[in-house]
């Protein structure tokens, strides 16, 4: 098993610098210069090339990425061109709050995808009710679910707050009233996602000849979904958690804004419209390592899960 | 059926504004009631930093003329009125304004606002390191700042520029701690230090910024409110739901279309006393456009009402001139461009144009500008003109303009508490803004004697000539004045919009 991990990891550390450094290549070189993206349209050459010498954009771009690479690996992602703020404070106050709002979407909707569908028997109305959650969560626009669910329980019933981020020095009950609809919003879509992946994995190892044989000793229905079913059906599951946790590094964009959470994928976005090419290339590293990161993290848990994965590897 | 709708839904939104009336008449009798929190809602905040130097973003200034006061402030009527500039003095032919300041100021840091610290907030604005965003403004207007006396400060000007005070109640003229800027250095954007009656008390980007009552203010007994915050909205729509349930007391930038939304039970729609200036820029040094019969023709052919009808429902104002009436500057409008396909279609013949060639008309992608284009498209058509919309970025629209690559287009500019601000800035042969290459000696000539004199009757006068030259050589077509509103909650007293939009809630408070 270690000798596993270690395999996997050693592989991790190439393919993120190898990322890293096409990411870093289309910011600064590829698409022009950050300085005229910065200056905008009507600067003139004079102000660009002097932006270009102060900031060593003029540098070979190798030299240039191992001095950004440098300086990241310390914690030092350079300052924003927009607010004036270090970027590293920018992101340590939004990853959290990304990271937080992601890991309760992806535990709840996972738990609940692979708990509902493995315990409620299928063909009865209940079974198809799943279905019929699963496919209208997945295709509702997120902003409009958002809307809705502000709508319904804020303004109309007014039990829960209609937006905001409360910390968790507010109070824990704060804290939670308002992570309740923007977690089932989000929640709502991986639901979708999660429920029918494991439902065509779990018809597939439903009629399998272990299964018919757990029947045929006469163990119990729940049993033999639970005990024989589960473990075998659920592994793209974790897989597709481990992706969609990656990507939530960046920010459930949507989400954050109709919810107006301080979260990572609206500092991204805001970035990216103001050209404020630090901050790209800093979520984006952090994106790009969160996701190879998270995969890994997936790939233990499956070989931790299926003998079969570790002992072929 | 449908305009039986229509009709309805004004009613509604004209009650909405009637009740504005009579909440500010009993405003007067009530005493103000000290305490509380005012919320205001910003849709998708776009804050980025709290130095006024360095401010770009209308949002920024929402904030900022709370967390600092200006050398002058402007009145609803855009005349000018003292703030931390007591009273001030035109000297040196309209070349030397002193400036008398208030006594015994602090900022919000302990020190002491002076002539030393108007001096610096100056200097550090010109200061090429600063990256100010009022340096390209004031660069060539100031020769020197001159300490006269600690509580008297002298601005000495390379040339007359009447303007200077109407600078100095905008971002130009909000006064920063120097000391302070000087410790925080680049993070000063995040802890700001003013004069102003609020202090920044937490910011948390893109959710909410805070703010809390300074109790040193050198106003005494100002301001009411304990607290003000702003809360980041998704969107307008949303943001008047919560205004509906009190989780918001106030929103702004609304069109006419949303304040059909407002319950006029628990909110008043206010209107802001003047909108921005909608119109139709040309190149008039060049082909095509310098074929004035075509222009002419052009401007007969637009029917202003349908697109004040369309885009503000009917609430604009239709512009005959540059600048809206009511304010100091403002001459009667005459009559302009009426609307008349007829007299449109004989022009055209007579100015020679070649009907199959196409008129490009430029549409940016901004919602109302699109609009325009498209009003305006249709309705020259409808005169026998073959016109291409031409579809443009509003990112790269106005940097297109300047480098005169997009050529017949809609434009909009807001009204400056100075008439220098817009007129010699767009139509003078050597204005910044003039981007429509017109040229007129006697326009310059005009527009340079309204720099040289103060006095306002005559000054007035000179303006009121320009705009009728205008109206004739339609460099610009003048569309119509827009309709911007804020929604207030009745619970809110004392406070109303001003024309440059920023709020200022020293005075505001809140009933129980």
């Amino acid at each position: 098993m270690i000798r596993f991990v270690l395999k996997r990891a050693i592989w991790v550390a190439p393919n993120i610098l190898i990322l890293t450094f096409l990411l870093f290549a289309i910011l600064t070189s590829w698409l022009g210069s950050p300085s005229a993206m910065m200056l905008g349209l009507d600067a003139s050459p004079a102000a660009i090339s002097e932006m270009n010498r102060a900031y060593g954009f003029d540098d070979p771009i190798i030299q240039q990425y191992v001095r950004w690479l440098w300086a990241a690996l310390q914690g030092d992602f350079g300052r924003s061109y927009a607010t004036k703020q270090t970027v590293s404070s920018m992101i340590g106050s939004a990853l959290p709050i990304s990271i937080e709002l992601g890991l309760w979407a992806i535990c709840l909707s996972g738990f609940a995808a692979v708990g509902l569908n493995s315990l409620i028997p299928r063909g009865k109305i209940s079974g198809s009710l799943i279905s019929a959650v699963s496919v209208v969560s997945i295709t509702i626009p997120n902003f409009m679910l958002g809307a809705t669910l502000v709508y319904v329980f804020a303004i109309y019933l007014r039990w829960l707050p209609t937006s905001a981020w409360a910390p968790w020095s507010d109070g824990i009950l704060d804290h939670l009233l308002h992570l309740i609809l923007p977690v089932a919003t989000l929640s709502a879509f991986y639901f979708g996602s999660f429920s029918m992946i494991y439902r065509a994995e779990y018809r597939s190892v439903m009629n399998q000849l272990f299964v018919r044989v757990a029947r045929a000793k006469g163990l119990s229905a729940t049993r033999v979904s639970l005990q024989h079913i589960l473990p075998n059906s659920v592994l793209p599951v974790i897989t597709f958690m481990g992706i969609t946790l990656g990507q939530l590094m960046g920010g459930a964009v949507v989400t954050e804004v109709v919810f107006s959470l301080p979260g990572i994928g609206r500092t991204f976005v805001a970035a990216i419209r103001g050209n404020d090419y630090p901050v790209i290339l800093a979520i984006g590293a952090i994106v790009l390592t969160g996701m190879m990161v998270t995969n890994l993290i997936a790939d233990i848990v499956i070989a931790w899960i299926n003998p079969q994965v570790r002992l072929s590897s | 059926m449908n305009i039986d709708r229509r009709h309805m839904m004004k009613a509604t939104s004209a009650f909405a504004l009637a009740l504005s009336t009579p909440w500010s008449a009993s405003a007067q009798q009530e005493t103000p009631r000290s305490g509380g929190t005012l919320t205001v809602g910003l849709v998708n905040d776009n804050t980025k930093t709290m130095d006024p130097r360095l401010s770009i973003q209308l949002d920024e200034r929402q904030v900022l003329f709370l967390l600092y006061d200006t050398l002058v402030a402007v009145d609803r009527n855009f005349s000018l009125q003292p703030d931390l500039a007591k009273s001030w003095k035109i000297e040196n032919d309209g070349k030397r304004y002193v400036f008398t300041l208030q006594e015994g100021v602090k900022f919000q840091d302990g020190t002491p606002f002076d002539a030393a610290a108007v001096k610096w907030n100056i200097e550090s604005r010109l200061d090429e390191k600063v990256l100010s965003s009022q340096r390209a403004q004031l660069l060539p207007v100031i020769a020197s700042i001159e300490i006269v006396s600690p509580s008297v400060v002298a601005f000495n000007l390379n040339y007359q520029y009447p303007s200077l005070l109407a600078d100095l109640a905008d971002r130009a003229g909000l006064m920063l701690s120097p000391t302070a800027a000087q410790k925080f250095g680049q993070d000063f954007g995040r802890n700001p230090v003013g004069t102003g009656a609020f202090v920044l008390k937490q910011w948390v980007q893109g959710t909410n910024i805070t703010l809390a009552r300074n109790p040193d203010y050198w106003r005494k007994g100002e301001p009411y409110l304990d607290s003000v915050v702003f809360r980041t909205v998704p969107s307008a729509v949303l943001g008047l739901q919560r205004v509906g349930i009190g989780e918001i007391d106030v929103m702004a930038n609304l069109g006419p279309a949303e304040t059909k939304l407002i319950d006029p039970r628990t909110t008043t729609a206010m209107k802001l006393p003047i909108g921005r200036w909608y119109s139709l820029q040309w190149q008039v040094d060049r082909a095509p456009f310098n074929n004035a019969k075509l222009r002419s023709a052009i401007a007969h052919a637009i029917d202003r009402n349908r697109i004040n009808q369309i885009l503000f429902d009917g609430q604009g104002t239709i512009a005959d001139g540059l600048t809206p009436q009511g304010l100091w500057y403002s001459s009667p409008f005459k009559p302009g461009f009426e609307y008349s396909p007829d007299k449109a279609r004989a022009l055209l013949k007579e100015s020679g144009w070649n009907m199959s060639d196409p008129i490009t008309l430029w549409a940016p992608s901004e919602a109302s500008y699109n609009r325009i284009s498209q009003l305006v498209g249709e309705q020259i058509q409808a005169i026998g003109l073959k016109v291409n919309l031409s579809p443009v970025a509003q990112s790269e629209y106005y940097a297109r303009v300047v480098q005169k690559s997009v050529n017949f287009t809609p434009s909009s500019w807001a009204s400056r508490a100075d008439p220098d601000g817009l007129y010699y800035f767009l139509l003078h042969s050597k204005g910044t803004g003039n981007t429509t290459g017109y040229s007129n000696p006697q326009v310059d000539r005009l527009l340079e004697q309204g720099r040289s004199i103060t006095d306002q009757t005559e000054r007035a006068k000179l303006y009121g000539q320009v705009q009728e030259i205008v109206m004739q050589e339609v460099p610009y077509i003048c569309l119509l004045f827009g309709a911007d509103y804020v929604a207030v909650s009745n619970k809110v007293r004392n406070w109303a919009p001003s024309p440059d939009s920023y709020p200022r809630f020293r005075r505001a408070w809140k009933a129980a």
